[in-house]
């Protein structure tokens, strides 16, 4: 659009001649006519001016007709239209106006007033484009808010979406004020049975609030799959939450975990309203609370893992929620409150979250809520282990056959852990990374075999009471002590037989020889179980050597 | 520490965590676990979330603690044992004195 562009609508060619002169003298316009209305709306679309001069009764079209056209077509946009008439009569002038025109000057023209109309008007029109660009701008930017809040929102909803939510042992409630909420309320399952919830409350509402709930549940989920304890879990989110979030933010969180037997509550709990325990027939049995500060405030060195462990039986229910359901106040500032809360819940028997909502709803009345609102039922029951996705296993996996040794002096059995370092070795092996904990067992029992039992000699000192046991173990630090010239060599070969691939593993000390005890299991002897374990994990066990070597094959 | 103890229900449970290869190396730790001054009335819970794998020695440390503590059979809980500890409490027939989950 041309702002200096002025378009003369008359009939009359010297009219319109006129006008051309005058305006020329008074400003730099860029001058364009039309002698109808009808020819006016196609200049007006060709010529795109900045303000028209129109003339009332023309034949064809006359102005008031050609100015609703020319509006209509400009639609937001501001095209000041002045008529320009003869016409005195004031409703013939309130016409024109209806019509759609901005204002109206008559003949014979006044050069000074047509100045400062003209200028008025060119004003008004590009104040009125500012503010155009302006809201255009501002609803581009909307546009890219509300975009960019889809995906971030897509982002949340992935990271949510890995809650364990099964009704047997989940009910809950979540509401935000905002399209994004501080409340978050996560559960997992653990591969080795056992239920795990966080559930806290971000410092503040909104996106801001939101934030921190992406790493809680990364981390959540990535130690629950572990089947971390409570504690450790704690620990880890206070940490990163410490690094990542600024010092006014904090995380106000409850972490639990329900055992695989559904008979026992482990619980961190730092900055949450506490949370009640409702045994079968809706009695209350206990109330927990918090015992820590939110996480993210202290560092690592000052922070408290410790938790408690609750005894519960089958369903019993917990419930957990946040300050935004006792801060919910009415108009007048009270507040619902833990004590309305704890009241609501023991006085129904079932449907406890729909009915302290409906409780809530009636109380906070037609005041808005101002808070976010999480209500979480856990009831107590026996979880199964989550189904591990089986690992990709390739269809031929068959190992090259190779083997290892490991020879330990002396200095080796004093000041080293053998079992351990080997068993992390071999466990290393992805083939054997599923039996590291076996390999680890069977290594702990042949090496001290070997060690106490042939080297030390300490296979006729009895072990049969708290006592002895003291005894034994000072006996054979001392031995250990001053040992020297001793050998145990470990030898592993993992090998295919008929299409079973078999882990060898053949110990050999240079000491007088072991067999193993005869023991009778029943009895309640206090060692000797050791062969027992062996004999009932490997393929083979044999002695050989005197007793000096021991040679197990174990099936992988 | 491989060995950590730590007292929660106002007092009323003990929970004796162990960490890595339980075997005899821990002696020590775990008998200071539970010989302070305990209350006969105490739960006593061991915790094998991080143990990785047991030793029969650690068989002889459990039934000496089940002994100071006067413990009938059942008693004490085991926790959170992976599978091949789990199964070798069953082997030894530790079920029978231990309550192991």
């Amino acid at each position: 659009m041309n702002a200096n562009k002025i378009l003369i609508v008359d009939d009359i060619a010297t009219n319109r001649k006129l006008l051309r002169q005058m305006l020329l003298k008074m400003g730099e316009y860029e001058i364009v006519e039309a002698a109808n209305g009808k020819e006016a709306i196609s200049v007006f679309d060709a010529e795109n001016p900045g303000l028209i001069l129109m003339d009332i009764n023309m034949p064809e079209m006359d102005g008031m007709q050609s100015t609703a056209a020319i509006k209509k077509i400009a639609g937001e946009r501001y095209i000041p239209i002045i008529f320009v008439t003869a016409l005195t009569a004031e409703s013939a002038l309130s016409n024109a106006l209806a019509a759609g025109g901005d204002d109206f000057i008559s003949k014979p023209y006044d050069v000074e007033v047509l100045k400062s109309k003209i200028n008025a008007h060119l004003r008004i029109r590009e104040l009125n484009e500012q503010l155009t660009a302006k809201n255009t701008e501002l609803s581009g930017v909307n546009q890219q808010l509300v975009h960019e809040q889809d995906l971030i929102e897509h982002f949340f909803k992935s990271a949510l979406q890995q809650s364990y939510l099964d009704q047997k042992f989940i009910n809950y409630h979540m509401s935000s004020m905002s399209a994004f909420n501080g409340d978050i309320f996560l559960v997992g399952r653990s591969p080795k049975g056992g239920l795990y919830v966080v559930m806290g409350d971000f410092t503040g509402h909104g996106l801001t609030a939101a934030m921190g709930t992406l790493p809680v549940a990364m981390i959540f989920f990535e130690m629950v799959s572990k089947s971390a304890a409570v504690a450790d879990i704690a620990r880890e989110l206070n940490r990163q939450l410490f690094k990542l979030m600024p010092t006014s933010m904090f995380f106000a969180a409850t972490i639990l975990e329900l055992n695989s037997q559904g008979n026992m509550l482990t619980v961190w709990m730092g900055g949450m309203p506490e949370c009640y325990l409702l045994g079968n027939e809706g009695a209350l049995k206990n109330e927990i609370s918090s015992q820590h500060m939110p996480l993210g405030i202290l560092d690592d060195l000052g922070f408290d893992s410790q938790v408690e462990i609750h005894n519960v039986e089958k369903n019993d229910q917990l419930y957990l929620y946040s300050d935004g359901i006792i801060e919910a106040d009415k108009a007048d500032g009270e507040m619902f409150g833990s004590e309305r809360l704890k009241d609501v819940l023991i006085s129904c028997k079932d449907n406890r979250i729909e009915n302290v909502l409906s409780e809530l709803n009636a109380f906070v009345g037609s005041s808005n809520r101002n808070d976010d609102i999480t209500l979480v039922e856990l009831s107590c029951h026996e979880v199964p282990a989550a189904e591990v996705q089986a690992e990709v296993v390739a269809a031929d996996n068959t190992l090259l056959p190779w083997t290892m040794k490991f020879e330990l002096s002396s200095d080796d059995m004093r000041n080293r852990k053998p079992v351990e370092e080997t068993a992390e070795i071999l466990g290393a092996l992805p083939a054997l990374r599923k039996h590291k904990e076996m390999i680890a067992t069977l290594l702990s029992e042949i090496y001290f075999n070997a060690l106490d039992y042939s080297i030390l000699g300490l296979d006729n000192i009895e072990k049969d009471n708290a006592q002895q046991f003291e005894e034994y173990y000072k006996i054979r630090d001392e031995k250990l002590r001053v040992l020297e010239g001793a050998s145990i060599k470990l030898d592993f070969a993992c090998a295919t037989s008929d299409e079973q691939q078999q882990l060898t593993i053949r110990i050999t000390d240079n000491g007088k020889g072991y067999k193993g005890h005869d023991i009778d299991l029943s009895e309640d002897k206090l060692h000797g179980r050791g062969l027992d374990i062996i004999r009932s994990f490997c393929e083979s066990v044999k002695f050989s050597n005197e007793g000096r070597t021991l040679e197990l094959i174990y099936g992988l | 520490m491989a060995v950590e103890f730590a007292f929660t229900e106002n007092n009323e449970v003990l929970v004796i965590s162990i960490k890595g290869v339980f075997d005899f190396a821990m002696l020590n730790d775990f008998r200071a676990a539970y010989s302070g001054d305990i209350d006969k009335s105490v739960k006593v819970v061991i915790d094998m979330r991080e143990a990785s794998s047991i030793n029969s020695s650690a068989l002889g440390m459990l039934l000496n603690m089940q002994r100071h503590l006067e413990k009938a059979d059942g008693e004490i809980e085991i926790i959170n044992c992976n599978p091949v500890v789990a199964k070798i409490f069953n082997i030894t027939h530790f079920n029978k004195k231990f309550r192991i989950e």
